[in-house]
């Protein structure tokens, strides 16, 4: 059930991964905006759509709403979301060995 | 200054209400149809249309969203949302890879199929009410019905249009990925030529006729469109 959820979305890895530590919607816009070095700058719909979906599937969980100190809703990856990760995470390891394969054919063709 | 306007396409009205803000109006509420707009400095605001969740309203959570994203809601009508950003903050985009993107279009898609079947049992009921009730008001909505009805079909079609483009982005592949493939021409086609022989014996002929010979159209269409896209996705395989 969860392989065919893979390969995730740019947008996904990067919420998933932004939520190992508690995070709010905006926060998580900055995170991967720093993190990629301004590559990725998610678009608050998307990123809205992406954290409903999330919840819904069980991959992020909700961390804490305060509203009396008007503290902003939080989120956190769930045990479910952290296989997800880690199965996508191999799978690019998987990809990026493969890569070297190109390597070794640009070698012979020397 | 108040204009007025209908749009069923997004980004249509993305488009005339960032050139209105261009031109130095930006527009602060909409009522039916009524669009407001207040002097602003010349493109002080960059204006998205969204598809929310929600009714006349949206969630805390997306309200909290906007309002950090320096994004402000300036108003919700049905599903739609209207939103603006200072230009000066930076590049405004609500969706901002492909399969966001469709995911949103789909949502719209869902929308303007409900509503297309509502409108035509609107229309059937107003078309009843003429002819066997014999109020003559019943045909003049079902006039009006009839032509909304064809305005949001255009809609749905144009909307399924730009998924399948966005698919074919995302895959590469033109294809659609669904095995069968009907129009929604023909089911609306199908739809309406039954509905024309139920009431056959209440409605007078010519508009019976009329009416079938729209149905007609629309089915041939979808037909058409059905065919061609099953044939396609044979010879690919």
């Amino acid at each position: 059930m969860i392989e065919q959820e893979n390969p995730l979305t740019e947008a996904v890895y990067y919420i998933l991964l932004t939520l190992r530590k508690p995070n709010h919607g905006y926060g998580i816009i900055q995170e991967v905006e720093q993190l990629t070095g301004g590559r990725v700058v998610l678009g608050a719909g998307t990123l809205y759509g992406a954290i409903q979906t999330l919840l819904k599937k069980g991959w992020i969980d909700i961390y804490s709403i305060d509203t009396e100190s008007r503290k902003k809703k939080e989120y956190i990856i769930s045990d479910l979301g952290k296989k997800v990760f880690e199965i996508e995470r191999q799978r690019l390891e998987e990809l990026l060995r493969n890569a070297d394969l190109m390597k070794e054919g640009e070698e012979k063709d020397d | 200054m108040i204009k007025f306007r209908i749009y069923l396409d997004k980004e249509a009205e993305e488009k005339w209400l960032n050139q209105m803000a261009a031109d130095g109006w930006a527009m602060e509420s909409f009522f039916g149809g009524i669009y407001q707009f207040s002097a602003c400095e010349k493109g002080a605001y960059t204006y998205r249309v969204d598809f929310g969740d929600k009714l006349f309203s949206v969630s805390e959570d997306y309200r909290e969203l906007m309002q950090d994203a320096g994004i402000q809601i300036i108003q919700t009508w049905g599903y739609w949302v209207i939103l603006r950003k200072k230009t000066s903050e930076g590049a405004f985009m609500l969706y901002t890879d492909l399969a966001s993107n469709i995911e949103h279009y789909q949502k719209i898609r869902r929308m303007f199929k409900i509503v297309t079947i509502i409108e035509l049992i609107c229309l059937f009921i107003e078309l009843y009410v003429g002819a066997v009730e014999g109020i003559v008001l019943g045909y003049a909505f079902a006039l009006l019905i009839g032509a909304l009805l064809l305005s949001v079909i255009n809609a749905l079609f144009q909307t399924n249009q730009k998924i399948a483009e966005l698919e074919e982005k995302m895959t590469g592949i033109a294809r659609n990925k669904k095995n069968t493939y009907t129009s929604a021409f023909l089911i609306i086609g199908l739809l309406m030529n039954s509905c024309i022989l139920f009431l056959m014996d209440y409605i007078p002929y010519t508009i019976t006729k009329g009416l079938q010979i729209i149905a007609i159209i629309l089915m041939l269409i979808g037909l058409a469109k059905t065919s061609t896209k099953s044939l396609f996705r044979h010879i690919d395989q």
